[in-house]
């Protein structure tokens, strides 16, 4: 049983076309289901676990990278598998699980290939599908608990990442491994040279002088250092594309 | 109709720039490049490269090495490791294959496992001096002299 979660902006004219051809298709080939428009008043973990409870199988996400990413803290909670139907930017997401804009989402909705993708953990209360990313000076690393990794220089630009095609060179993750990108950047006379380091590793504690700002990419939200980032491999079953980037 | 599996591929795994400090036991599965400094242990399975800037003060084990840079400790390649002339090492090496470039310093003992070339060293000890039953030259060159003098004499 397919249930599907629209996003708001959905309602904006100039995705009426796309929807409409979407949903005939998604009638044609028999996936058709119950459809919830999102909203601010709307409380979505709510709403998901009262639609699992009456039996729902397949959750599809039909909207952008910022909808998808609203799913991701409650994911863990819901033992179903999750669809995607992106419909304009960002598509970050839809990208790497080989997901192709609007109608065309459809096909490979129906041919369900699932993949248990890994997720990201912040501090016991927050998850991600991308990464993390954090910048400033002197900051030290705890990684595995088995070795650190002590950044003196001022510019550092970490990159903390699960599955992310944004940068070439963390565009292959390992599966149960987080991907830590550092790029720090030395100032000389007349030219700034950057260098980089990459480590691959399941648990990494960030601590700081000062308390850093950190993004999450998925949800743009701020959190702040002290960190302790890990990994659960294998716990959201995704719907995916032959085109997947991992 | 089955797609193959996907070859293994060479790609780096772990980078250690040159401005990062690293500390503690390293273990990784992947290829490795190191520019930055390390202190403790490190293990690969795969290759492991020491660029110039580096410094690693630890014990290394990796399948081949190339190195550049400073090591001080123990090295364990069970492949090929190659020293360039910027090379340098303060430690034991046990190594498959070694080839040392003009210029790389190495102070420490080297050790390479395979026997199986080395000859079976033949027992001088145990066996006698041979005596030879022929006159030695000194003594035949005498006789050969008086020989000469004698017939010398018949034909006065």
């Amino acid at each position: 049983m397919y249930y599907y979660l629209y996003d708001s902006y959905l309602t904006d004219k100039k995705y009426l076309a796309t929807l409409a051809k979407t949903e005939s298709k998604l009638t044609d080939m028999g996936i058709n289901g119950k459809i919830n428009r999102l909203s601010f008043l709307k409380n979505i973990p709510q709403i998901l676990k009262e639609e699992v409870n009456q039996g729902v199988k397949t959750i599809v996400i039909v909207g952008n990278d910022r909808t998808f990413s609203q799913i991701v803290n409650i994911a863990l909670d819901l033992n179903v598998t999750f669809g995607y139907i992106p419909i304009g930017q960002p598509d970050n997401l839809a990208r790497i699980f080989g997901l192709p804009q609007g109608e065309e989402s459809c096909h490979i909705l129906s041919s369900r290939i699932i993949n248990k993708i890994d997720l990201g953990k912040i501090n016991d209360n927050n998850y991600f599908l991308t990464g993390v990313e954090l910048a400033g000076g002197r900051i030290s690393l705890d990684c595995d608990d088995s070795y650190f990794i002590n950044l003196e220089d001022k510019n550092n630009f970490l990159t903390i990442s699960n599955l992310a095609a944004k940068n070439k060179l963390i565009a292959r993750t390992n599966h149960g491994q987080l991907t830590l990108l550092i790029r720090s950047r030395q100032k000389k006379l007349f030219k700034t040279k950057e260098n980089f380091s990459v480590f691959k590793c399941k648990k990494i504690k960030i601590s700081s002088e000062r308390p850093l700002p950190a993004l999450i990419i998925d949800e743009k939200k701020i959190i702040k250092t002290p960190l302790e980032i890990s990994i659960l491999p294998e716990k959201i079953k995704m719907i995916v594309g032959k085109n997947r980037l991992y | 109709m089955f797609k193959e599996p996907p070859a293994p591929t060479n790609e780096i795994e772990t980078v250690i720039g040159p401005s990062v400090k690293v500390e503690g036991d390293f273990v990784t599965e992947g290829n490795m490049i190191i520019e930055g400094t390390i202190c403790g242990g490190v293990k690969t399975s795969k290759n492991l490269k020491i660029g110039s800037q580096a410094k690693v003060f630890a014990n290394l084990t990796a399948a081949n090495a190339l190195i550049a840079g400073e090591v001080q400790g123990n090295i364990a390649i069970t492949g090929k490791m190659e020293l360039t002339s910027s090379a340098k090492i303060f430690g034991d090496i046990k190594v498959g294959t070694l080839s040392i470039a003009a210029g790389a310093i190495l102070n420490g003992k080297c050790q390479m496992p395979d026997n199986k070339e080395k000859s079976s060293r033949p027992e001088f000890s145990k066996q006698d001096k041979i005596e030879l039953k022929n006159e030695t030259p000194t003594e035949a060159s005498d006789k050969s002299s008086s020989g000469k003098a004698a017939k010398g004499k018949k034909v006065q």
